[in-house]
């Protein structure tokens, strides 16, 4: 199959849809935002608490694992059409299925 | 609006990445395809194309859907359209395989061995040579990885929930689609019912639903499509005899023995022949009197050639091998050469979806 779809015309509508999104990408940030002040307002957190968090060792290979999944999403998004098996896929994903015993 | 899929049994990121896809495949389908189509119809080409092919056989039919995609391709609309279609189709897999995975441990409890007891599994059978594809871009095709079930029920299904795929318009209910495909049949009383090509099991919910005392026997070439059957007709306790059978060759079951057959979305998943092949076996296995319902996306010569562009689409991007074939074709005459009777062909929905095939065998 092709996987070329869009053609030179298309540019502004890219353009559209990626300012669309910083708008949703705000929404989730403001709302955060609002999230931390609720938390500080009820001395749930204290301020400046989540600025200063010092991640340990698990959570930190925890956002790592999680970062490393939204990299591979989105600048692995171009292999998608190309490299198209189940471990392929996995592989990108950091995973793979178990091996089936002999 | 009532969600048509179960309750996800992905973690946050698999469920909610799946749900946006919906989402994606949902706006584009409706806002964007109907502005694209706005662009179509303005084109200077429209109005020829509008008044159809210039024949009913098959080239002409092609031909006809050639010269509209070639204007479509021209439309930047069109092309927006269909790279978020293309998009979503193939995150189905590259997002939601990983996905699955990640809860293989959820879903790989049962072990197949159970699983298996419910279904004549056929290690002999020869599968035929078209059945080798990557079936909607899977990779693997059908039997590709042992997690296709659970991807399908928690990946696919919440997708397609919303419509807007293939033949299928946005907000089309699948479930109620295949209910309604089965009360097509004229009678309440069939005792023994029959359906090729059976996947996942869905449509034998509807058959069951509609007709809860009739035996029910399905076959499908996919072990792993089988399978998934045997769970959800477990679930639902549904009794079902599942067998590992090419329909289009040789079901093995004995000669006038079903009283109704109902086939659904599974025409345009076969060459011609095979199909002609499979309708013939169907006629031997029913009984004098017995019917049959098809089911599949419209042929093209009952829909506009901006539909017939989307539908012809499909074959060669969501890996459908045989959709334009199968759009090309006439069912109902093909079942008046076998043998047939009172064949009547029509659409029960909108955007002649679903569009169904009744016959009867006589006696």
């Amino acid at each position: 199959m092709s996987n070329t779809y869009l053609g030179p015309d298309n540019i502004d509508d890219l353009g559209r849809m990626v300012t669309a999104l910083l708008t949703e990408l705000w929404i989730t940030r403001d709302r955060v935002a609002v999230l931390e002040q609720l938390l500080e307002d009820k001395k749930i957190v204290l301020p400046g608490e989540v600025d200063d968090y010092i991640p340990s060792e698990d959570f930190e290979a925890d956002l790592e694992r999680i970062r490393d999944r939204m990299a591979a999403n989105v600048i692995g998004a171009p292999l998608a059409a190309r490299e198209r098996s189940v471990d392929q896929i996995l592989a990108r994903a950091g995973m793979e299925r178990p091996r089936v015993e002999a | 609006m009532t969600r048509n899929a179960p309750v996800s049994a992905l973690g946050q990121h698999g469920r909610a990445g799946v749900d946006m896809l919906g989402a994606m495949q949902k706006f584009a389908s409706n806002h964007v395809r109907r502005a694209a189509r706005q662009q179509f119809e303005a084109s200077a080409e429209a109005p020829a194309l509008a008044a159809g092919a210039t024949g009913e056989d098959r080239a002409s039919i092609m031909d006809w859907v050639d010269r509209a995609r070639d204007v479509a391709e021209r439309q930047s609309l069109y092309r927006l359209e269909r790279f978020t279609q293309a998009y979503v189709a193939l995150s189905i897999y590259e997002f939601g395989i990983p996905a699955v995975e990640r809860s293989r441990a959820r879903f790989a409890a049962e072990a197949d061995s159970v699983v298996d007891d419910g279904i004549e599994v056929d290690p002999q059978l020869t599968i035929p040579d078209y059945f080798d594809c990557d079936w909607h871009l899977r990779p693997g095709g059908w039997d590709g990885y042992d997690l296709y079930g659970p991807h399908g029920l928690h990946v696919v299904k919440p997708i397609f929930a919303l419509g807007g795929f293939a033949a299928a318009p946005v907000g089309a209910n699948i479930g109620q689609h295949r209910l309604d495909v089965v009360a097509q049949l004229p009678r309440r009383d069939y005792r023994r019912i029959y359906e090729p090509g059976c996947g996942n099991g869905s449509t034998l919910i509807a058959i069951h639903k509609s007709f809860p005392d009739a035996e029910l026997i399905a076959c499908d070439l996919s072990v792993e499509q089988l399978r998934a059957a045997r769970r959800l007709t477990d679930t639902l306790g549904i009794p079902a005899t599942l067998r590992q059978r090419d329909a289009a060759t040789d079901t093995r079951e004995p000669d006038e023995s079903v009283d109704a057959v109902v086939t659904f979305a599974l025409h345009h998943e076969l060459p011609h022949a095979a199909n002609v092949a499979l309708l013939t076996e169907m006629f031997r296995i029913l009984k004098p009197g017995g019917d049959i319902v098809l089911s599949d996306p419209p042929p093209f010569r009952a829909i506009d050639p901006f539909h017939a562009v989307l539908l012809d689409w499909d074959t060669e991007h969501r890996a459908e091998p045989f959709f334009s074939e199968a759009g090309a074709s006439d069912w109902g005459a093909e079942m008046t050469k076998i043998g047939f009777v009172d064949v009547k062909a029509y659409a029960i929905g909108p955007d002649s979806y679903p569009w169904v095939t009744l016959a009867r065998k006589p006696g």
